[in-house]
């Protein structure tokens, strides 16, 4: 019942999330998105509470099913949620490894805090590593291949240039980046 | 159900410290693939810590209600920051961006050159410093000779904290 109040609750997040983005295109999304959670905890707390009444148990309630045993639905609730835990460190570590403002934090802290023109902070980033590491990623899980001196899409590419494009737009997001 | 959130719990710190180990002492090229092992294995932990949680009875020492609503609050919390993830690929991700212009380009492709005149880093650098500095985590100085950038107090933290991870972790500079 908790993960299927908590789901009903995502997805009633979603639409909310894609019609104030299609609707008003907030110039602070992360900060809308993060309000939008916020604001959707208390519904998610009284929904878990009020579920159980409103769905007819004998339909809906996954615990009185007769194929899943209380012991499976623990392992599958474990497991559940040690990969959701795994997803939410997934966003840690690509703050981490991958991203560009932290890299400035740590290169400023690194020359001791020193002030920096926007050039030099260019010249210290070495931007031609920067989008050569990023095209070796994507040959190497076979999004974009060598040949010569340039790089072509794959089919795989293809499909996921695609869809990255449609879901921008949907989203009123611009090209980002 | 108590019981199975306190061993995904458990699950999660053998992994954190596995992973940090692992990627401490060994030099890893595929770090994703790595962590989706590791996770893998970890989740073997499972068959002796349910039925030891189990063995301890803590679920009747909290209402149902409680753990019916503390397990839908962390279900929709991870739920959601693994929509983040989703989400700042989409929305921030260079390597997408790149993917978009490679699109347009169709069967002729871009050399390196080519994508850095469509993107330039510069433009990605400079959103970026603009979203830092509106977020007070980098300081703007303004002086005669020009506009100077520098780490503001909480940039300087997260400088430290960062930096000393990336160098725990042997992520290289990253970025």
């Amino acid at each position: 019942m908790a993960w299927m109040s908590a789901i009903f609750a995502f997805i009633l997040y979603l639409i909310v999330h894609i019609s104030i983005f299609r609707a008003f295109q907030p110039k602070e999304r992360f900060r809308t998105l993060k309000t939008l959670f916020f604001s959707f905890l208390p519904v998610v707390f009284v929904g878990s509470a009020l579920l159980p009444l409103a769905l007819s148990e004998s339909v809906l309630n996954i615990e009185s099913f007769p194929f899943i045993s209380g012991s499976t639905l623990e392992y599958l609730n474990a497991i559940g949620l040690s990969i959701f835990l795994f997803f939410g460190y997934c966003t840690f570590y690509s703050l981490v490894d991958r991203s560009v403002s932290v890299r400035v934090h740590t290169e400023l802290t690194q020359i001791k805090n020193q002030p920096l023109t926007f050039k030099k902070l260019l010249a210290h980033y070495q931007p031609n590593q920067a989008t050569e590491r990023r095209f070796s990623h994507m040959i190497d899980r076979g999004y974009l291949e060598k040949r010569d001196d340039r790089f072509y899409l794959t089919q795989k590419g293809g499909v996921l240039a695609t869809r990255v494009s449609a879901l921008k737009k949907f989203l009123n997001l611009g090209i980002g980046g | 159900m108590i019981s199975s959130t306190f061993s995904a719990l458990i699950v999660f710190v053998t992994f954190l410290m596995l992973h940090s180990l692992v990627f401490h002492f060994l030099k890893i090229t595929q770090r994703v693939r790595w962590m989706a092992i590791l996770l893998g294995v970890c989740l073997f932990l499972l068959f002796f810590l349910l039925p030891f949680f189990r063995s301890l009875n803590i679920e009747e020492k909290i209402s149902k209600t409680s753990q019916t609503g503390l397990l839908s609050l962390a279900v929709f919390t991870f739920i959601w920051f693994g929509y983040l993830q989703f989400y700042f690929i989409i929305e921030r991700g260079i390597s997408p961006r790149f993917l978009i212009h490679f699109l347009e380009a169709g069967k002729r492709g871009l050399t390196l050159q080519e994508a850095n005149t469509l993107y330039p880093f510069e433009d990605v650098l400079s959103r970026r410093v603009d979203q830092m500095v509106a977020s007070n985590l980098l300081e703007e100085l303004s002086t005669p000779s020009g506009k100077y950038l520098k780490n503001s107090k909480k940039g300087q933290w997260m400088g430290k904290v960062f930096g000393g991870l990336k160098g725990f972790l042997q992520l290289g500079n990253g970025g």
